[in-house]
């Protein structure tokens, strides 16, 4: 089978299975444990049908997302640093690939940047900031004083009920 | 005190005995910043517009727009970095023809820099800095009439 028929039909046998699952944990055929992790699985990859994937498992999916997104940013971050530690060319330093990788992840990381803007000295997080929200006009009234534009940037966290 | 040996390494022309750090790391000012003496800002000609830069001088990473930045301090391209009484000077660092670093001398004819986000140290030389891919070469010198201390207005 093509690789793109297997990826059309994955909800359609995953349901079928979630059908077989569900059945078998009601007539006790499988353990509960199995059935955790069964979905578990399902709700990392966001296939669970019906309530199950509406209800019950959101809130361990969405705790999953949030756990991968940080170890994913807290590694770029690493990388990022790593890489243009030294360096006093804003340009190189917010085109580091790592940086790039952060923005990529849009919305999830930026509970994470808002985060690291609580630092006394913040590193240039702004040029991400303005891709991941598309606002431009935040921080713009003290260019290359970071402390301060961090901070107009915090209260937009807050405003925006990200923080 | 050092550098780590990680920072070290990125800067071959350090090592024990030429140079030493006179303060913290920070990411509150840069080297260009420094040099300028304002210590409270990163200075970059960036597209974004994250880093300062002067009013009136071209927002780009160019020699010339370095020089004119350095100028609205009162700085002039000259010929060397020897020492002279009563002047200060300051050096312009660039990898080809983008600028890259900046270093002011010190009242002894040595110099002191700031490494991005990392310490300030004294150096001995300029070429101390030199070397690809972080700083490149010294692309030129400048320097003014040291201003009265005293009356001097902060940036």
């Amino acid at each position: 089978m093509q690789a793109a028929q297997l990826e059309h039909d994955a909800p359609t046998r995953l349901k079928m299975d979630f059908t077989e699952m569900e059945r078998d944990f009601c007539r006790r055929k499988v353990s509960l444990s199995r059935l955790s992790d069964w979905l578990v699985m399902s709700a990392a990859c966001d296939t669970l049908p019906g309530w199950w994937g509406s209800h019950l498992w959101r809130p361990a999916a969405s705790a999953t997302r949030i756990s991968n997104a940080e170890r994913m940013f807290d590694d770029l971050k690493t990388r990022w640093l790593e890489e243009v530690g030294g360096q006093s060319s804003l340009t190189k330093i917010v085109g580091s690939r790592h940086y790039l990788r952060i923005i990529s992840m849009g919305e999830s990381a930026l509970p994470f940047i808002l985060r690291e803007l609580e630092e006394e000295n913040p590193a240039p997080w702004f040029a991400a900031l303005r891709a991941i929200t598309g606002r431009d006009d935040i921080g713009r009234s003290t260019p290359g004083q970071f402390r301060q534009m961090a901070d107009e940037w915090i209260e937009w966290g807050k405003s925006e009920g990200w923080i | 005190m050092r550098l780590t040996q990680h920072k070290e390494a990125e800067i071959p022309g350090l090592s024990h005995g030429n140079y030493r750090v006179s303060s913290p790391a920070t990411g509150r000012y840069n080297c260009i910043a420094f040099a300028a003496d304002d210590t409270m800002r990163w200075w970059w000609p960036d597209a974004e517009g994250d880093g300062y830069w002067p009013i009136g001088v071209a927002r780009e990473e160019t020699i010339e727009a370095f020089v004119q930045a350095f100028a609205t301090l009162g700085y002039a391209p000259c010929a060397d970095q020897t020492h002279t009484a009563g002047f200060d000077k300051v050096a312009i660092y660039a990898d080809g023809k983008v600028p890259t670093h900046a270093a002011k001398q010190l009242a002894d004819g040595r110099w002191i820099s700031k490494l991005g986000d990392w310490e300030d140290i004294e150096h001995d030389t300029l070429e101390s800095l030199e070397g690809r891919p972080f700083y490149g070469k010294v692309a030129l010198v400048m320097q003014r009439q040291a201003p009265d201390k005293k009356n001097r207005t902060p940036i």
